[in-house]
């Protein structure tokens, strides 16, 4: 082995053959240079290899990453595929219901009104005073938080007051009062012109039949009225 | 969890390898662990949670290191190779002063800094963490032929800024206990 190969030997570190290793150590103890070169090249190794030491992580980090770990089920939960099906399903459900019923609860149709008003008719709700009790009626309902009740005449229509009381249709409170004409019942609810978001022309009859009932509305200034017959 | 946690001393040690100070590698291992937890189910082979833990530290090296300054291009400044610089310093050995191994060995991590990441993450895997070509090439996912050119030339580079910085430092002579007096003349 020369010089030149001696040194191919050296630089070749990672691809050393076993059978040169023992050319290249001859090489050496008959070339003090070369050996020279050999303890050079493997002090610089081993002060590489001094100065690369392994460092010890700080205790504090180590205690700060132990704690983050027994943080992750927390974090981990939201990173879970499953985790998110449910809930996307019910936002989608809900905007599904909203998209078909934007504002439930509120009185944002006729239709609407006039079949939420149909079915407190029907269903005969006890009235909470007797008319023959009760001498200021819209009074009796401004007590109870419905606002001041101008109660309509019915022109052509002989109408008795049987009793009245607050009901809510929807979401709205409404002073509703029970009539009786010609053996037939009556409903009727009052409401305030702002709890409807509808643009209803004043003093103008809508008339909806619903099931076997008829149902008018007519809007007068700052009132709605509905009448269930 | 107790897959990654044990890796920690690992991830902690290259991270400061890399950055070459304690603040900057205890925060990029917080950091890596904090993503390490966040997507573990993303890990399909447990085995593998060493390389995985070690690109996601590389990665965030890479990032933080691209904001502060750009990755270095020029690695050698003279082109000289490291075996004939080894032969210039040594070719007349005459001197016979003692050298501060002590005090090289101390500049390494500063001279490793000055290296391209490229060659510093293998030579940290292979003389820190004693890691063989074929570990170093399964944890940064390269070729072996690769991690190996790399490792050389790395290590070439490191040894001929170790010899410079040496030969820099007044009076100083390398490792004067091995010079040779012979006068032989070199074969080949």
């Amino acid at each position: 082995m020369e010089c030149k190969d001696f040194i191919h030997w050296l630089r070749n570190r990672e691809n050393r053959q076993a059978e040169e290793e023992n050319e290249a150590l001859a090489h050496a103890l008959d070339c003090p240079d070369c050996a020279m070169l050999r303890r050079v090249d493997r002090k610089l190794e081993e002060t590489i290899r001094t100065g690369l030491g392994r460092v010890e992580a700080p205790a504090e980090l180590k205690s700060n990453i132990a704690l983050l770990a027994r943080e992750k089920p927390k974090a981990q939960l939201f990173q879970h595929g499953w985790f998110l099906i449910p809930v996307a399903a019910v936002i989608c459900l809900a905007l599904l219901v909203l998209l078909r019923n934007p504002l439930p609860g509120q009185l944002d149709s006729l239709e609407k009104i006039a079949r939420l008003s149909e079915k407190v008719h029907m269903a005969s709700v006890p009235m909470e005073f007797d008319a023959r009790e009760v001498k200021n009626i819209p009074a009796w309902f401004q007590e109870r938080g419905v606002s001041a009740l101008a109660i309509p005449s019915f022109p052509g229509r002989h109408f008795n007051l049987q009793g009245g009381r607050v009901y809510r249709l929807g979401k709205i409170e409404t002073a509703y009062l029970l009539y009786n004409a010609d053996g037939k019942r009556y409903s009727f609810f009052a409401l305030p012109t702002e709890k409807i978001p509808l643009q209803l022309v004043n003093n103008q009859l809508y008339r909806y039949p619903v099931n076997r009932c008829v149902i008018e509305v007519w809007k007068d200034a700052d009132r709605v009225y509905i009448l269930v017959s | 969890m107790r897959l990654a946690y044990p890796h920690l001393s690992l991830v902690f040690n290259v991270a400061f390898r890399l950055t070459g100070n304690c603040y900057d590698a205890e925060d990029l291992t917080q950091e890596t662990f904090t993503i390490a937890y966040q997507k573990i189910r993303q890990l399909r082979e447990k085995e593998k949670c060493r390389a995985w833990l070690l690109t996601i530290l590389r990665n965030l090296y890479l990032r933080g290191r691209s904001k502060k300054q750009p990755e270095l291009l020029e690695v050698d400044e003279s082109g000289d190779d490291y075996w004939l610089l080894l032969e210039k310093y040594f070719g007349a050995p005459s001197h016979d002063e003692l050298v501060d191994e002590v005090g090289l060995a101390e500049e390494v991590q500063k001279l490793l800094l000055d290296l391209p990441e490229k060659y510093r993450l293998p030579l940290v895997l292979y003389y820190s963490e004693e890691f063989s070509c074929q570990q170093i090439a399964e944890t940064i996912d390269l070729p072996i032929g690769t991690v190996m050119s790399r490792l050389g030339r790395g290590r070439e580079l490191l040894k001929k800024k170790m010899l410079r910085r040496q030969r820099q430092a007044e009076g100083a002579v390398i490792f004067p206990a091995f010079a040779s007096k012979s006068g032989k003349k070199r074969t080949g």
